[in-house]
């Protein structure tokens, strides 16, 4: 049985979820978010991993496999993207081609030493994890940096194609995305900074304030950055200067790509350690201890798979880590 | 016994005398999808192919195991 999406958009009005029956008994399910990747500035279609799930006497043979393969083929995939891989879903999907890698990186920047101190007063072992990680001053402002409360109105789509999507691959962050993800259904509230250069947006930065639960501390979570290499910074810094402003303790922002690493060091960020425990909590709602890394995931069944690695980009709001927990 | 048979046998845990053509995931416990994907892996190393996923979706029983490496040349 297939379903379509109830969250129809232009991007979300394929098929998203496949129900197997023995009887009439649910015994299986796979869902999925139908999406456009870009891949190098080429639209192809794809999708991400929501959930997969078969009942524990039904976990036989290559069923539960098919369950995610068959509709997969249906809407002719080329790429698949997902989150929080289980031992069960690991080993198949591996086998099935993805490339699972074990944490999404994560760059942290102390926004109020004092207010990070505060907020992590009862975890000392944060405190003394992130000592060297001075916050320092805000990176310098510049360009014409303009936050906007919608992104319906902006020309994004052409600059996105061409000039940025060239440089990366990974579910395509057209316009229609940013509004399904960040205005229609967003789980919180998000801030859009527009870097603009002659009248039109040359860079995005989308962001968000969240309220500690139980404390009078605010984080910043950073969950797209869309704009060249050179114009990361203004972004970063009026975002900085936003937090910095408001008290926030700290920072962050995970991304799979391997290129923003330097630009975010630039503007006093602190990439997390590779293969090592991230020192810092990220599940605020309430805050949690420190967890474990986050493990994400692709394939890519379509051409040129070989150009395809470090320069994905996917963020923390592809998947479901960015809703409130 | 033969390759294939031995293969079962070893990853499934059951006795010589249950591993027929006729034994499919559908009526064994054992055999689960992490079972199934060990079992490829297993004939994989064995015969030096390397099995097509399509393959690895048909492989519902030991009978039907045998004929797909067949058609890998193998046997």
């Amino acid at each position: 049985m297939y379903e379509g999406n109830p969250y129809r958009t232009r991007h979300t009005d394929d098929l998203c979820l496949v129900g197997a029956f023995l009887d009439d008994r649910l015994v299986g399910v796979h869902g999925w978010l139908p999406l456009v990747v870009n891949h190098h500035g080429t639209p192809r279609t794809g999708c991400h991993f929501c959930n997969w799930l078969a009942a524990p006497d039904m976990r036989r043979g290559s069923w539960p496999i098919r369950l995610t393969t068959d509709p997969i083929r249906a809407i002719g995939a080329d790429a698949c993207f997902g989150f929080a891989f289980t031992p069960q879903s690991r080993p198949i999907l591996q086998r099935l081609g993805w490339t699972i890698d074990a944490a999404l990186p994560r760059h942290t920047r102390i926004l109020d030493a004092g207010a990070f101190a505060g907020l992590f007063a009862g975890q000392p072992a944060v405190v003394e994890a992130t000592a060297g990680w001075a916050s320092g001053p805000c990176p310098a402002e510049g360009g014409d940096v303009v936050e906007r409360a919608s992104l319906r109105d902006v020309d994004w789509d052409d600059v996105y194609w061409s000039q940025l999507a060239p440089a990366s691959w990974g579910p395509a962050r057209e316009r229609a995305w940013l509004v399904w993800r960040y205005e229609e259904v967003p789980g919180f509230a998000y801030r859009f900074l527009t870097l603009m250069r002659d009248g039109a947006p040359a860079g995005l930065l989308v962001f968000r304030v969240e309220l500690v639960s139980g404390t009078p501390f605010t984080v910043i979570r950073i969950v797209d950055i869309l704009a060249g290499p050179e114009d990361w910074e203004p972004l970063l810094a009026r975002c900085v200067a936003i937090g910095v402003a408001a008290g926030a303790a700290l920072a962050d922002f995970f991304c799979a790509s391997t290129r923003v690493g330097a630009v975010l060091a630039k503007a006093g960020f602190v990439a997390g350690s590779a293969g090592q425990p991230d020192p810092v909590p990220f599940l605020f709602r309430p805050l949690d201890p420190p967890p474990q890394a986050q493990e994400f995931g692709w394939q890519f069944t379509g051409a040129d798979p070989a150009v395809c690695g470090g320069d994905l980009y996917l963020t923390k709001a592809d998947g479901d880590f960015d809703r409130p927990n | 016994m033969d390759v294939i048979a031995s293969v079962f046998q070893e990853i499934l845990g059951l006795e010589p005398q249950e591993i027929t053509d006729d034994l499919a995931y559908e009526t064994c416990d054992r055999w689960d999808s992490l079972k199934h994907l060990e079992i490829v892996s297993a004939l994989e190393s064995r015969f030096g192919i390397a099995v097509e996923i399509d393959d690895i979706l048909a492989m519902e029983s030991v009978g039907r195991t045998r004929e797909i490496i067949r058609t890998y040349g193998v046997l």
